[in-house]
């Protein structure tokens, strides 16, 4: 695998708020990688790094294995989608489609055919004339990414390209969107603070946390494995529940999901069922633990409230820190790193 | 004409309002409504009195007007004669003079939007703190009497060899004219969302391209109120053309009506001319309304 973009030691900082604290990462050339992580943790700004609207404030990035990290963006041969699309207001679809083509001075008809080739692919061959104004959100947004693949960049920057969309025409488009990505074989990097996006889309997701990312991996992995306790209650429906553990001197937490546990009545540990809440066709039951400790649980059979449940954990993953559990932090106030134990 | 927008705008309550909130009386006619009117009619008779009186005197023989001891406030009989005495003199300057001042202000209007567009761009990528400062700094001509900077600028004109040319007062005139269109092209570009700008880049365009190609079509109305603004202030300033203007060849409007009120050609001749350059003025005035209310001038005053 050859790679396509290297963060190497990136950090910015806005204010006194780092956004960027010395990421390294690489993304190797056809993968989907989704940036996951809540609002206003610098996703975007990592993403626009990339795309030359803002440099680092230390730190290289490679494209190709070339340093871009102060090469303007129009010289940068990439694509980017950004989260309001964009869309030049005063020119109707085509020319919007047109405009990279005609940046790059290609002759009328090959203008044309490009364009039409394009928008067949991605179904918007009826609006090309219409302003963009008078055209849906999904089709404004398949416009965006028809402006982005029209001139066969290698690199693909989405910012959040689908939460404008309603709901039902967001999942739709982003199913189409892992296809093109497949179709297309180009490096996509996607940012997203909606977890299902980066289930759905990634090959690679890496959560971003305080400037830092802090699990990089398969999606599967950041669920089944969380690096920290802090992924463990970001990824998911629910958060991880967690239990107090001693062993041998060593103090920490067992984490296990909801789905991790048996509710029989041959289970070791007890709880109180506090809510039950029907989804599809299992319930999640909030519960208390007899040293008060906050957990869910599953049932495929619903549970009356304030009775008491047995469960067992058939899997589990330990955090080591303090005498609550908790992952601990440094000086900085980061959650430190802790290898996942099975 | 921008109060006249906004009293054009009444607060009209709303049905459910004007059962529950006696606050806004559904009579039209109350108290405070006549006293607003009161005020409304003054105004307007104090502004366009003078205009009446232009063409009162334009369009009226010279034995009721400028002969008369007591001239009356409604012509008894209209006539041509003053405008065309005035306009098809044997040496009448009028033609010349019409020329030089359309010259000037298309180019007053012309550069303004030339060197505005890129300095209001590059001001509004400043932050919006420091771009209103220098926007201000800007209006620094405008907050002395012209006649303090025409006297200096007329010595570097002598010696740089523009003195008494077209160019040369427009260029002076520029100075008004600039500071007002930076100012409004500055509030078009921040009304701009910054997205598309970095697309545009993003997409291949280089700067010049990003901003011409996809940035300057999109603020049109307020280029076209700017440049309209720059050619009504142009066309009605006076002194820096007075000063800079070559007797040897001619002058421009304003600077005619003067020369003619004050010794050189006769009343009536200030009074057509007077009348002619108020038509454009008035015609753009009524087009520029459109222009000049919502959002872009809000974008202007956002600052």
């Amino acid at each position: 695998m050859t790679v396509k973009l290297r963060f190497d030691r990136v950090t910015k900082q806005f204010g006194n708020r780092l956004v960027a604290d010395d990421i390294t990462l690489d993304i190797d050339a056809g993968e989907f990688f989704v940036i996951l992580g809540p609002s206003g943790e610098g996703k975007s700004t990592l993403l626009r790094m990339v795309a030359g609207i803002e440099a680092p404030d230390a730190g290289r990035i490679f494209i190709d294995g070339k340093d871009v990290t102060y090469l303007p963006s129009n010289k940068r041969n990439i694509a980017m989608v950004f989260q309001n699309y964009a869309l030049y207001p005063n020119m109707n679809v085509f020319r919007n489609i047109a405009f990279p083509l005609r940046m790059q001075y290609f002759p009328p008809e090959e203008i044309v055919s490009k364009v039409q080739d394009v928008a067949k692919k991605l179904g918007i061959t009826e609006i090309l004339d219409r302003r963009v104004n008078q055209i849906s959100g999904g089709q404004q947004q398949r416009v965006a990414l028809a402006r982005a693949i029209v001139r066969n960049p290698t690199l693909f920057l989405l910012d959040e390209p689908l939460s404008n969309l309603d709901a039902r025409v967001r999942f739709a488009a982003r199913s189409e969107l892992k296809k093109l990505q497949k179709d297309l074989g180009q490096t996509f990097l996607f940012v997203t603070h909606d977890q299902k996006e980066a289930e759905v889309l990634s090959d690679r997701t890496g959560v971003i946390h305080h400037g830092r990312f802090e699990q990089v991996g398969p999606f599967s992995d950041l669920y089944d494995r969380p690096a920290t306790r802090w992924i463990g209650d970001f990824v998911g429906d629910v958060p991880m529940n967690y239990m107090p553990w001693q062993e041998s001197g060593a103090q920490g937490a067992l984490g296990f999901r909801p789905e991790w546990a048996e509710v029989t009545p041959d289970g070791d540990e007890s709880a109180t069922v506090q809510v039950a809440e029907r989804v599809g066709d299992f319930s999640y039951l909030l519960c208390t633990m007899a040293n008060g400790w906050r957990i869910y649980l599953r049932s495929l059979r619903s549970v009356d409230v304030g009775t008491e449940v047995h469960f067992k954990v058939n899997r589990h993953v330990f955090f080591k820190g303090g005498p609550d559990g908790d992952a601990g932090t440094d000086e900085s106030g980061r959650p430190e790193r802790h290898p996942p134990t099975n | 004409m921008i109060a006249g927008t906004m009293a054009a705008t009444p607060l009209e309550p709303t049905p459910g309002a004007r059962t529950s909130a006696p606050k806004y009386s559904a009579n039209r006619f109350s108290l405070s409504n006549i006293g607003l009117y009161l005020v409304i009619g003054v105004l307007s008779l104090f502004f366009l009195f003078p205009i009446y009186l232009i063409f009162l005197i334009g369009f009226t023989s010279q034995q009721y007007t400028i002969f008369s001891a007591r001239p009356p406030l409604i012509p008894p009989a209209l006539t041509l004669i003053n405008l065309q005495q005035a306009l098809s003199g044997a040496n009448s300057p009028f033609l010349p003079s019409m020329y030089l001042s359309l010259e000037v202000a298309f180019f007053v209007g012309g550069l303004a939007l030339l060197i505005g567009i890129p300095t209001a761009y590059g001001l509004s990528r400043l932050g919006r703190r420091l771009a209103y400062g220098l926007t201000t700094v800007l209006f620094v001509v405008n907050m002395v009497p012209s006649i303090t900077i025409a006297i200096p600028i007329s010595v570097e004109f002598i010696k740089i060899g523009l003195y008494g040319s077209p160019i040369s007062i427009g260029i002076a005139q520029e100075l008004l004219a600039l500071p007002v269109t930076v100012f409004l092209l500055v509030g078009a570009f921040q009304g701009l969302p910054p997205d598309l700008e970095n697309q545009a880049r993003v997409d291949g365009a280089g700067r010049f391209r990003a901003l011409y190609g996809s940035l300057v079509p999109l603020i049109v109305p307020a280029l076209v109120a700017a440049f309209l603004l720059s050619w009504m202030l142009s066309w009605d300033e006076s002194t820096f053309a007075l000063i800079l203007y070559n007797p040897a060849s001619s002058a421009t409007l304003p600077v005619n009506i003067f020369l003619a009120f004050t010794g050189r050609g006769s009343p009536t001749i200030g009074v057509a001319f007077s009348c002619i350059a108020t038509i454009p003025v008035i015609i753009l005035t009524v087009f520029l309304q459109k222009y000049l209310k919502g959002e872009d001038l809000a974008a202007g005053v956002r600052g």
